[in-house]
């Protein structure tokens, strides 16, 4: 440590004199400039206070590059080293003596420049617009750290460079070369990230943040190498410091490129919870998103067929912020899925729209040539073959071929008004459902506007009206789409899903629940002074047909239909929350009820149900059993 | 045990040998001159000895210790004056010498400056505005303000005018008569060497081509100028230092 501390001491012995002047007449202009501004709306104190700080950071960084390129380097190439390694001092507290001193100065120079403002009383820093452009303030020490973390780095990287350019040797081209492929190799694992949708996120920031500190580590380890082993001679020392240095950055690199692979290689099996979870009426496909465990926040989403566990990697997930209300959309016969992705950087670049055959056991996400500029569409419909996919784009209702990207018609959208929904009832018919007077998602609508889009005509009616219906919670339409189910606080309605027209009125009220079943029988439940029970009604919703009783039950709700003539339904025997749902299988035919067991549930109109934990659940109905696909998510 | 021990000392420059198998051995006391044309290898070796450069083979030895591995331990015990005077040009000799009183075991400071009133060289000047002899004094008296066992002097008359020259020898022959130091220089300055050198070193083209005591030297090439003489008469001719030296070294010859 004497070693150390004799380097140390020569070194600022050496600086500080004429650096505290500079540095303190650097901080009276500071401290005066603001008297000379003409920026009435900042208090003088304030304006001081942020001209010295800027001042402050200035002249360290101009120090710290000064003495990184010069306190070892010029005595290096000036041959001045070998007085010191003529000496009983180690090569360490050599290096690190002068390096310490380098920093110290740099940050002292910089504090001195605060002196005559504190002395003549400063204020805060800016207020006001301007503070985004300089948001340190005086009070603040939070930017000390991260001033001597960026005097440190300029500090060694200006060492670094300082060597490598004084020693003169055909080493430089290696140099270039290395720096050439590590920025290739950060580059290209930092756009992974990116692409994968870790966009613009604290993580990237902190990826980027953590890299530069690990750094810092390298650079000063690599001129440790150069001067115990390089010791006076540059040309030597300097092979130490590229061998060094550019080894352990390659090394750093490589895990970056290793770590960004691994977590974008992420498997639905990854997944610690579940933000979007949909699947098409038939088939074993389903599409899910959510974060994935230990991958710096990274939210992936797959296409995931849970009969085989094989699964694609669409990036829908990440239009789903700011594009298509539906994520991903299956045609009825579950064989195709469509959606859109960026094309690019996430919220950078177009949206491209892309479809997997689910029905090939090869199936790949294929990219088509349909692109959407900014602003991204809004909303998203795959006609029942999959062939078609109609969305709204600038206030223009579209209908193209998935495949070619012919555009089949364009019609203008008839009402600007947000939270409309799309849907093929038909290859050549798109219907539109606009819903007007919305106060927000779950509570009124005033009511529901239908328009009709003719695709081989390219034109758009209106077809129907839904009046009002207090305490809105939503609604479905039939698998033909025909009909609508509205649900509100208090009713059941069923309704003409074209015109409007009212009907039938399901009765039941806030515990009741109705779902069309596949060959458009209604199915509906509703509380009795028992328990629950289950109506089958004809098309017309006022003709029943079959009714099941559940006594003892408080919640009955019909989670999906695995055959023509089974249901899976599940019922809660209390209304609290969470619910601990018991499912229960009902034959058609015969009324007869098997219990598959018991779970805690959040979505129910899927053939798989997803738990209040967030773990996916498969309802096998061959087997006739549930089957746990994605747990402890 | 011997204070300087080369084995085998072998530096390359890429296919360039610098010094080649260089072994040499100075025992304690013994004051080494070694010799040589400009690039023989003596600021090679001299920077292997004190752990300045690693050897690409073989290895130097200081007090039975590696110079590259133990080089900040041994230097205790080690004063060099370089080739090239090298202390910070910012520095005056009083600064010099308590930066270096905090690296050394021991350091006489007033012996110093004593040893600088003698030389008439200031120690409040800055290093840089020294004329050459004068730094070359003030390294002279740094190396030996350690009381050092062993002394290493690379070339330290390089550029001197005779009376400085003069000076530094004579500063050098007390302080050998004082102390008893074992010293190896590399010098140019053969006649300067002659008067203090007991024992003499010659590298040419890296290989050191003869490693011998003055006296034994000086007995040996009298013997030759008499058999030169033949049946002439007899004189005695004993050759000088730069003579037995281009003898040595001179290319042509061999």
């Amino acid at each position: 440590m004497r070693g150390f501390a004799a380097v140390f001491g020569r070194e600022v012995s050496e600086w500080w004199k004429s650096l505290a002047v500079a540095s303190l007449a650097l901080g009276v202009l500071a401290a005066a400039l603001p008297a000379f501004m003409d920026r009435p709306e900042f208090p003088v104190a304030e304006l001081r206070s942020a001209m010295s700080l800027l001042f402050a950071f200035l002249l360290s960084a101009a120090l710290a590059l000064l003495l990184g390129g010069t306190v070892v380097s010029s005595d290096l190439s000036e041959k001045r080293l070998g007085f010191y390694f003529a000496r009983p001092l180690p090569g360490w507290a050599l290096w690190a003596g002068k390096m310490t001193a380098a920093a110290a100065l740099a940050c002292g120079g910089g504090f001195l420049v605060l002196v005559p403002s504190l002395l003549l009383g400063s204020g805060p820093g800016l207020r006001g617009d301007l503070e985004t452009v300089f948001p340190v303030r005086m009070g603040d020490l939070g930017w000390v750290p991260l001033l001597g973390i960026g005097v440190l780095y300029l500090l060694l990287a200006a060492h670094a460079v300082s060597v490598i350019l004084r020693a003169r040797s055909p080493w430089i081209g290696l140099d270039i070369a290395a720096l050439g492929c590590i920025a290739a190799l950060f580059v290209m694992a930092r756009e992974r990230l990116i692409l994968a949708g870790l966009t613009g996120a604290s993580p990237v920031l902190a990826t980027d943040f953590g890299l530069l500190l690990l750094v810092l580590p390298i650079l000063f380890t690599a001129g440790a190498v150069q001067v115990l082993h390089g010791r006076t001679d540059i040309r030597r020392g300097h092979r130490f410091l590229s061998g060094t240095l550019w080894g352990l950055l390659l090394v750093l690199m490589l895990v970056f490129e290793v770590s960004s692979r691994w977590i974008v290689n992420a498997s639905p099996g990854d997944l610690v919870a579940t933000f979007h979870v949909s699947a098409p009426r038939e088939g074993s496909w389903i599409a899910l998103s959510g974060p994935a465990r230990g991958r710096l926040g990274y939210q992936p989403s797959f296409l995931y067929d849970v009969s085989t566990g094989r699964f694609t990697r669409p990036r829908f997930g990440l239009s789903y912020y700011q594009g298509p209300t539906l994520p991903v959309a299956f045609s009825a016969d579950g064989r195709r899925a469509v959606w859109m992705e960026f094309q690019d950087r996430p919220f950078r670049s177009p949206l491209v729209v892309r479809y997997q055959d689910l029905d090939r056991p090869d199936g790949e996400p294929v990219r088509t040539n349909i692109l959407f500029e900014s602003p991204l569409p809004e909303i998203l419909a795959v006609s029942p073959d999959g062939a078609r996919f109609a969305t709204i784009h600038k206030r223009r209702i579209l209908v193209t071929e998935v495949e070619t990207g012919r555009l089949l018609a364009s019609v203008p959208e008839p009402l600007d008004i947000p939270f409309s929904r799309l849907f093929f009832v038909g290859p050549d018919r798109v219907r539109l459902y606009v819903s007007t007077g919305v106060q927000d998602m779950n509570s009124v609508v005033s009511e529901l506007r239908v328009f009709e889009v003719n695709v081989p005509a390219a034109t758009v009616e209106p077809t129907g009206l839904v009046s009002s219906l207090p305490g809105y919670r939503g609604w479905s339409l039939s698998p033909a789409g025909d009909r609508a189910i509205l649900r509100s606080r208090k009713e059941l309605r069923l309704h003409d899903a074209r015109t409007g027209e009212l009907l039938a009125s399901l009765n039941g009220g806030g515990r009741s629940f109705a779902s069309f079943l596949r060959d458009g029988r209604v199915a509906a439940s509703r509380p009795t002074p028992e328990g629950m029970e289950l109506r089958i009604l004809a098309s017309d919703g006022r003709t029943e047909l079959q009714r099941f009783r559940f006594p003892g039950s408080r919640r009955l709700a019909i989670a999906n239909q695995p055959a023509a003539d089974r249901l899976r339904i599940v019922t809660a025997s209390t209304l609290d929350k969470p619910r601990d749902w018991e499912i229960r299988l009902l034959d058609l035919r015969t009324g007869g009820v098997r219990s598959v067991g018991r779970r805690a549930m959040t979505v129910l109109d899927i053939q798989g149900t997803i738990e209040d934990r967030g773990g996916v659940v498969w309802f096998d109905w061959e087997a006739g059993q549930e089957r746990a696909i994605l747990e402890d998510l | 045990m011997d204070p300087i021990v080369l084995e085998g000392l072998t530096v390359r420059y890429g296919e360039r040998a610098a010094l080649d198998d260089v072994s040499l051995t100075v025992p304690e006391g013994s004051v080494c001159a070694l010799l040589g044309r400009n690039g023989a290898g003596k600021s090679s070796l001299v920077r292997c000895l004190l752990g300045q450069q690693k050897p690409t083979s073989g290895r130097a030895l200081l007090f039975g210790r590696d110079a590259w591995d133990r080089r900040a331990e041994v230097l205790h015990e080690v004063g060099v004056v370089p080739e090239e005077p090298d202390a910070p040009r910012s520095m005056t000799a009083r600064q010099l010498s308590r930066f270096c009183a905090r690296l050394y075991r021991s350091w006489d400071g007033k012996g110093l400056e004593e040893r600088l009133r003698r030389f008439g060289v200031s120690s409040s000047t800055p290093f840089g505005r020294l004329s050459k002899g004068q730094k070359a004094q003030v390294a002279l008296a740094l190396a030996l303000a350690s009381s050092p066992r062993l002394l290493v002097l690379d070339d330290p008359t390089l550029g001197l005018d005779a009376v400085a020259r003069k000076d530094l020898f004579e500063e050098l022959i007390g302080e050998l008569a004082d102390r008893g130091i074992t010293v190896l220089i590399t010098t140019h300055d053969l006649a300067g060497a002659e008067r203090i050198a007991d024992r003499v070193g010659i590298l040419r083209r890296g290989r050191l081509v003869l490693d011998e005591e003055m006296e034994s030297l000086r007995k040996r090439f009298r013997t030759m100028s008499f058999a030169a003489v033949g049946g002439g008469e007899s004189r005695v001719s004993t050759l000088t230092l730069e003579e037995i030296f281009i003898a040595a070294t001179d290319e042509g010859k061999g």
